[in-house]
């Protein structure tokens, strides 16, 4: 066991590939050491020994050219999972927000929530008012939905941004009718001018009315056409009062 | 774009055809089954080639489809029961003293010496392949396996150790 160091430098040296050193220092200590020289012998032995029952074996003739059919001049088509990962991912988020929001009734994303500044009064002051007759309304349907918007929708800007003025409810059939039908919005000033400008649904929209006092807005033109309650009121010119008319 | 993946198939073909016979001939030298070793030889092409685009040359072409071929080898090795390898705690120090005067070292033990060499656990058949059948130097096995080449010497000691053990053992 205590030539146990000398082992390794044995290996070494068999294999040619001990420095002048520990060359030196194995030798000087194989003159003293039988065990050493006779490991040493053995080894040498064994390690020719393995040298010789290498196999040498012929290679199959059309090896090469399978290897590079099957490399080369094949197309490999590699899935990078970074980005699969990634878009599963993303898809997961996607509809994960989608169902949470599905999931709340009564809520509508529209865009008086993104954009409050615009109206011009508060919601919960329009609730009080009496609905104004309008051929499309169902009058039951509006009053449910109100009420329910009326809860959600607190957050709506408390300050009016713009005289109080007749704002207009337009009520689409929930069951749908509007939508694809064609047909004209009108609305009729007090005064001609040569421009009105209209919030619908918290959107500002401005009419070219050519000296007019009588605008025709097409129903494809209003950006919103969907069945429920969309509002229209009259950001300018200030202190006028419209009327809505529909005509089919 | 176009010219270089020419260029990089042009350099890999030239790669296979320098390397499949050395690769063919150390696999079945491992295995000894003739179409198992055609089909791991190409196994490592392929692998190579799907590496080749990342293969940034810091190691050597050499040392690096060495390294795939043996990593091919040993896992086909694990994954097959009749490669079921010796593990080093299995061999007996004190066996090592049966038949003290028998001379095994003789040709006539060749095929002896070299089913026992399949039969050695992993790390002492590669360095002992690596060394003995490939003929490489001490630098070169410890790149191909990424070990320090005092780890190789130590594991080519040990191996040679072992095998003459388990020679012993058989005869």
């Amino acid at each position: 066991m205590k030539n146990n160091r000398f082992d390794d430098m044995i290996q070494g040296y068999i294999d040619g590939e001990l420095n002048i050193n520990e060359e030196k220092i194995l030798k000087e200590h194989l003159k003293s050491c039988k065990e050493c020289q006779k490991k040493l012998g053995e080894k040498k032995k064994i390690a020719e020994l393995i040298k010789k029952t290498k196999e040498d074996v012929l290679i199959p003739k059309d090896l090469i050219s399978t290897i590079i059919k099957e490399t080369t001049e094949r197309r490999i088509y590699r899935i990078n999972w970074k980005y699969v990962t990634l878009g599963a991912a993303a898809m997961l988020i996607f509809f994960i927000i989608l169902f949470t929001y599905l999931n709340k009734p009564g809520i509508r994303i529209t865009k008086e929530v993104e954009k409050p500044e615009l109206l011009t009064e508060p919601r919960r002051q329009i609730e009080k008012k009496e609905p104004i007759e309008h051929p499309y309304r169902k009058p039951e349907v509006a009053i449910d939905k109100e009420e329910k918007e009326s809860k959600k929708e607190v957050f709506v800007s408390k300050k009016p941004t713009k005289p109080e003025f007749e704002e207009t409810r337009l009520v689409f059939p929930e069951d749908g009718s509007v939508v694809g039908e064609e047909f004209d919005v009108v609305i009729i000033l007090e005064e001609p001018g040569k421009e009105i400008a209209l919030n619908i649904d918290g959107e500002k929209k401005v009419f070219d009315t050519k000296n007019s006092n009588i605008l025709y807005i097409k129903s494809d033109s209003l950006p919103v056409l969907e069945n429920g309650i969309h509002y229209l009121s009259l950001l300018e010119p200030v202190q006028q009062a419209i009327t809505f008319h529909k005509e089919g | 774009m176009e010219n270089e993946k020419k260029d990089q198939r042009r350099r890999f073909e030239e790669i296979a055809r320098d390397f499949t016979p050395r690769i063919f001939k150390m696999i079945y030298n491992m295995i000894e089954d003739y179409e198992t070793t055609k089909d791991l030889t190409q196994d490592v092409f392929v692998n190579a080639w799907k590496g080749f685009s990342s293969f940034r040359g810091d190691a050597s072409i050499y040392t690096w489809i060495y390294r795939i071929a043996l990593n091919r080898v040993f896992q086909y090795r694990r994954k097959n029961a009749r490669w079921k390898t010796i593990s080093i705690d299995d061999i007996k120090p004190t066996e090592m003293k049966k038949n003290p005067e028998k001379n095994f070292f003789k040709e006539e033990d060749r095929a002896l010496i070299r089913n026992t060499i399949q039969d050695l656990p992993e790390n002492y058949q590669a360095v002992l392949i690596l060394r003995y059948y490939e003929d490489n130097d001490y630098a070169t096995i410890a790149k191909i396996l990424g070990i320090p080449v005092g780890t190789v010497r130590s594991r080519l000691h040990r191996g040679i150790s072992t095998l003459t053990n388990l020679i012993k053992e058989r005869i």
